[in-house]
Parts: C-alpha cells; sequence; structure tokens
C-alpha cells in the first residue's frame, strides 16, 4: 500500500496514517465471523449507501451495512430480528457494525483532512477465525456483550474488533488515560474537541 | 463531555450550540468548529467547495493543527455514533438532559 494521506491540505496529526493502514490490513484479513472478501464488501456496501449509489439489497449482511451507514438511529429489535430470519447470525452483525462503523470514521476524517478517500483493500483469502468471547451476553442491547452495553464494550463479544475500535478512537479522538483529562490540549482545547463532538452526535441523532 | 470539560477547566460553553446554528457556543472557533464539522459529515468528498470553504474558515480560526484535530475527532465519533445506536445500548438517565441540548430527545 503506498504511503496514506501524503497529499492531505492539513497536516496530519501523528499516528493517523499508520492507524489507518493497520486498520485496513485487519479489513481485508478474515475476521471472526466473516470472510475478507465479505468484510472488504460490507466496507464497499456502507460506502455506496453512503454516496446515496447503493441498490437494492439482497443479502441480509448488505442491507445491515446500509442500515448501519445511513440510518444507525432507526436500527430497533424488528430490523436485527429481520436479519437474524433472513439468515445473518448475531455474531455477524456485530462484526459488520464494527466494520461500518470503523469506515465511516476513517472516512470521514480523511475527507475532512482533505485527502482523497483511501481504497479499499485487495481481501486476504481464508476462513472466518471464530474469535468470539465465549462469555457474552445479551442484557440490555441488541447484541450480546461482555459485562453491560456500553462504549467500551460494545464490540466485545468479537475481542479483534473491539481491540480495533479502541486503537481507532485512540488515534481519532484520545486515549481512554487521556478522556481523563478535561483540560487536554491536542492541537484543540478540550471544549473544542467536545464541541465538534457534540455537533457531531447532534447530526446523527445520537445521544452519545 | 463539552459540559463536564467547560465545569472542570472553568471556562465558557454553551452544549446546545451543538443542535442550534442560533445559538453562540462560547468556545474559541467556535462557529467555525461547527460548520466545519456539518461540512465534513456533509460532503461527499474531500474537495466539495462547502468543506473547502469552511476548512479555510477553520484553519484560520484555529489553525492547521486544530482543524486537522476536528476532522479525526468527527471521524471518531462517526463510529461511536454508529456503534451505540445500532446497537441498542440503553442511554443512560443522566444522559437524557444532553440529548434535550442536541435535540435528539423531545
Amino acid at each position: 500500500m503506498p504511503a496514506l494521506l501524503t497529499d492531505s491540505s492539513l497536516p496530519v496529526p501523528d499516528g493517523v496514517a499508520d492507524e489507518i493502514e493497520r486498520q485496513f490490513a485487519f479489513l481485508a484479513a478474515p475476521g471472526p465471523t466473516l470472510t475478507g472478501a465479505e468484510r472488504v464488501a460490507v466496507a464497499a456496501a456502507a460506502r455506496a449507501a453512503r454516496a446515496g449509489s447503493a441498490g437494492p439489497a439482497a443479502s441480509p449482511l448488505v442491507r445491515a451495512a446500509q442500515e448501519i451507514a445511513v440510518r444507525a438511529w432507526e436500527i430497533d429489535r424488528s430490523f436485527l430480528d429481520a436479519l437474524l430470519s433472513d439468515g445473518l447470525t448475531i455474531h455477524q452483525y456485530v462484526e459488520v457494525l464494527g466494520i461500518v462503523a470503523r469506515t465511516t470514521a476513517i472516512d470521514t476524517a480523511v475527507r475532512g483532512l482533505g485527502a482523497p478517500e483511501v481504497a479499499l483493500p485487495t481481501p486476504i483469502a481464508g476462513e472466518p477465525t471464530g474469535e468470539i468471547d465465549p462469555e457474552a451476553k445479551t442484557r440490555s442491547a441488541l447484541i450480546p456483550t461482555v459485562g453491560s452495553a456500553n462504549p467500551v464494550t460494545v464490540l466485545n463479544a468479537l475481542p479483534p474488533e473491539s481491540a480495533h475500535q479502541e486503537s481507532l478512537s485512540d488515534a481519532l479522538y484520545m486515549s481512554y488515560v487521556q478522556m481523563g483529562d478535561h483540560d487536554i490540549d491536542l492541537g484543540l482545547h478540550r471544549t473544542q474537541i467536545e464541541l465538534v463532538a457534540a455537533r457531531t452526535s447532534s447530526v446523527n441523532e445520537c445521544v452519545y | 463531555m463539552l459540559r463536564a470539560s467547560a465545569t472542570h477547566t472553568d471556562r465558557p460553553a454553551e452544549p446546545s450550540a451543538a443542535a442550534h446554528d442560533d445559538v453562540d457556543p462560547l468556545v474559541p472557533g467556535g462557529a467555525e468548529l461547527l460548520a466545519f464539522t456539518t461540512a465534513a459529515l456533509a460532503s461527499a468528498a474531500h474537495d466539495d467547495p462547502t468543506l473547502v470553504a469552511a476548512r479555510a474558515r477553520l484553519v484560520a480560526a484555529v489553525g492547521d493543527a486544530g482543524a486537522a484535530r476536528a476532522a479525526t475527532v468527527a471521524g471518531s465519533f462517526e463510529m461511536m455514533n454508529r456503534l451505540l445506536d445500532a446497537s441498542g445500548v440503553p442511554v443512560p438517565p443522566q444522559m437524557c438532559d444532553v440529548g434535550r441540548d442536541l435535540g435528539v430527545i423531545d
């Protein structure tokens, strides 16, 4: 893969380009429940949905990707049940959620930085890894988690997905340790950072 | 988190500005940060004229590094918003006031 974001309008914060490269390498490889080809297809479906160029979705995998990409706030039990009755497993849904969420994050950050969209990677052959935490249970959320469902645990039924959520958040936002510092300055003061976060959540109709 | 940061650092900030363009966010470069964030989320490409203009105004207000951080933070919350909405993670009661500030909860 060529060096990323070298043509960005803005200076790319330390670690961001390397993190995106790691994320796309992870995207291309077999995941806990999906092959590399399926994972890249999910990311492509999410991009097409955001661009308004997606056609009707035949598979529940693509339907999930499209809905998470553009109408996540409308997803409820009945939508998920319809996917499951069409053959998607709950762990596949969790994996699609992680892929779409991270791809959207990368695309928005890259666009904002003033660089062209990064091409999706070529899938790596192989079978899904089966890395599913057997302790994960469905409690108050729609999906299984280990422990109570919250922003930190949301993907932890699939440990590699959870780890990549955390590392991307570290690079784009701040680390969990830094979150405890309300006076931190990362090019923007914390109040400015949180104003951007709040506007993003408002546009996405998300309380978080 | 905006409210918490402002309180802890004794800096002015008005969270409801995140949802209402007629409210002053009381944060340095606040109007430019809001306009840039909206443009970054809505634009189809990095060179969309609305985004290019918003980026230039933000750079003038907070500098290159600040504008770059705004881009990555917007990206990060695109991720978190989808993770939480599409997983049905329950909203803690204390978050409901925030939801009203943002116009997400009636």
